[in-house]
């Protein structure tokens, strides 16, 4: 992370164990204030209990936690205020109706029921669920039912949100929707976003900021673009008017070069800096059309393979191929 | 205008919420009422709250009937009006006073009221929002206690009154001569109800499944009960007897006089309070320290 960008949430050889068993062990990280911070790691990690503990629900064996300067287990309720949670499996009152079960959630997070009422129905609104008002929470959908969570999690417009595998029991539409929701959010309001999740290309999709997590530690973290840039981002790909001559180019400027199909995969060999200037200027000077310029997909797939063992990896490979 | 002015000044010098602020606790208390009314307005949509009103009242009110339209079959008053009527009210107060069925209802109406949102997974939905522990607490007892003014208050009135009109406070099964002592007695029922339901919000915020906290309240209930019995005199206060008689329906027309002055009255009814501020006190520490997994 880089110095001038601010903390919001500092983690200092945080452990959580339960029964001598360590799910959270000597864990250090910090959260850059209005970033898309995602936890990455196979189910068991110790990202929910990382979670848990950030929203005061557990307790810290050692180590500190620090949320705009308070620690969540001593000042939950000063910090409720101003963050907005998602569980993992979301269980709401099913015999209320959503907009019921809205304007409660409302009141109790300190709104006078006219408040409440223009709240609830905005929150709806965001989440798209404003057609459902008057429907039982009990017969909302997985997906609608998870939209409900969000549209809870969002009342107060707070200044973090941490969402608990929010993907998860989605359908790919569910999903589709709920990720653009969170980059949305991101997009519209400077608010801090922590996202949970075990699927390697949501989170490539949904964060800025990544931690990757394995057996309750924090395996690397940092900024998207400084993970790619320090550890990985060796190959580009690159799409042009004319992809054969950039790739002669390129090769007369040292450049290691491959063509698939219409593409072109080029590996900076380490210099990566004369790779960012050389590409422009070729396409400037020689007139090629530059369509695309970026690292290649599974980028930080190659992470986890240096990272984490081989079953981790079958697991996230599993939930990449469904 | 300026009166306006003045009134504003006014309630921003007194108002109590600034204070609160300086002692880091803002806002408190505006999450108990809202705590008190869902669990009042969740509590009457379920079946164990309409066996409780026909617990609580249908007897009762039988009684009464019972009673009133039976032919007093005594001109006189006192002690021939009293056995003119002891026969036919003690057989149904027998039957129902044996199984201890109000107390059960009342536990099992409390005890899954934490518990019962832990296992269901909405606690964390109340925890998630700005709201102290002691407000759920709170506003949990607030609300059963509203339950069971529903229940039973207007019950207790009734027999009282019916009482009062149709035997002139002369029914000697009942001691209650006059209104003051018929609103004292509903106070003191309510107190006495206020320390079970604190008693067993113990037992839920201490279980995460509401079966093992209704158990855990009923046989600590009965315990305490049958230690109590062998303890002192049956309504002495010092002993724990009245724990057990006064959850039953029999204090509806069995509630007996107190032998003391209006100091030792006052001492029961503060330590009643005390003894229910003990339990919420307890049920909110324990409540604080409580991790949701």
């Amino acid at each position: 992370m880089h110095e001038a960008e601010e903390s919001i949430v500092t983690i200092t050889n945080l452990s959580k164990f339960f029964q001598a068993k360590a799910i959270v062990l000597g864990m250090n990280l910090e959260i850059p204030q209005g970033s898309l911070f995602g936890l990455l790691g196979p189910n068991g990690a110790g990202k929910t209990t990382t979670l848990n503990l950030l929203m005061g629900r557990l307790k810290p064996t050692s180590g500190n936690i620090s949320i705009l300067g308070k620690d969540p287990w001593k000042d939950r309720v000063e910090l409720s205020h101003k963050i907005g949670y998602l569980p993992q499996n979301p269980t709401q009152h099913p015999d209320k109706t959503v907009f019921k079960f809205m304007i409660y959630m409302a009141r109790l997070k300190g709104y006078s029921r006219q408040e409440a009422i223009f709240k609830a129905r905005e929150s709806l609104f965001n989440v798209g669920l404003e057609r459902f008002e008057r429907n039982f929470v009990g017969k909302l959908s997985g997906g609608e039912t998870q939209r409900l969570g969000f549209a809870n999690a969002l009342l107060g417009d707070p200044e973090i949100l941490i969402l608990d595998e929010p993907t998860a029991s989605l359908d790919p539409e569910g999903r589709v929707y709920i990720m653009d929701l969170i980059s949305r959010l991101a997009k519209d309001n400077s608010q801090t976003v922590i996202v949970s999740s075990h699927i390697l290309p949501e989170i490539q999709r949904m964060t800025n900021y990544l931690a990757i997590m394995s057996e309750g530690k924090v395996l690397v973290s940092g900024s998207m673009r400084e993970l790619t840039h320090n550890v990985f981002d060796e190959q580009y790909e690159i799409e042009t008017s004319h992809p054969k001559q950039l790739m002669e180019e390129l090769k007369e400027r040292g450049h290691e070069v491959q063509l698939d199909v219409e593409t072109l995969i080029v590996t900076s060999n380490g210099n990566l800096q004369e790779l960012w200037e050389d590409v422009p200027n070729i396409c400037v000077e020689k007139h090629f059309q530059l369509r695309s310029y970026k690292p290649v997909r599974d980028a930080l797939e190659n992470v986890f393979m240096r990272l984490v063992s081989t079953p981790m990896l079958e697991d996230i490979k599993g939930d990449i191929d469904e | 205008m300026i009166s306006m002015s003045r009134l504003e000044n006014f309630k921003q010098k007194f108002s109590i919420s600034p204070n609160l602020n300086r002692l880091g606790i803002p806002h408190y208390g505006r999450s108990i009422p809202i705590i008190a009314q869902e669990l009042f307005t969740s509590s009457i949509r379920e079946k164990r709250f309409y066996l409780a009103v026909l617990y609580y009242n249908v007897f009762p009110i039988l009684i009464v009937l019972f009673s009133v339209a039976q032919p007093v079959v005594q001109s006189g008053t006192g002690i021939a009006l009293f056995y003119a009527q002891v026969n036919t009210t003690d057989i149904i107060k027998s039957i129902f006073t044996s199984f201890f069925l109000g107390q059960i209802l009342l536990v099992l109406l409390t005890a899954d009221q934490i518990s019962g949102e832990v296992e269901q997974d909405t606690f964390p939905l109340l925890r998630s929002k700005p709201v102290y522990d002691s407000e759920i607490i709170l506003g949990k007892f607030s609300g059963m206690l509203g339950i069971m003014i529903l229940i039973d208050v207007p019950t207790i009135a009734i027999v009282y009154v019916v009482n009062l009109i149709r035997y002139n406070a002369d029914y000697p099964q009942a001691y209650i001569g006059t209104i003051d002592e018929v609103i004292g007695a509903i106070i003191v029922v309510l107190l006495l109800q206020g320390i079970i339901i604190s008693f067993v919000l113990v037992f839920s915020t201490i279980f995460s499944k509401s079966l093992y906290a209704i158990l855990a309240s009923l046989l600590s209930i009965f315990i305490l009960s049958s230690i109590s019995g062998s303890l002192g005199e049956k309504n002495n206060y010092i002993s724990f007897n009245w724990l057990l008689d006064a959850t039953l329906p029999e204090i509806f027309y069995h509630l007996e006089p107190f032998s003391f002055g209006v100091p030792s009255l006052f001492t029961f009814v503060i330590s009643l309070s005390a003894t229910i501020i003990v339990f919420l006190t307890s049920a909110t520490i324990i409540l604080r320290n409580k991790e949701l997994l």
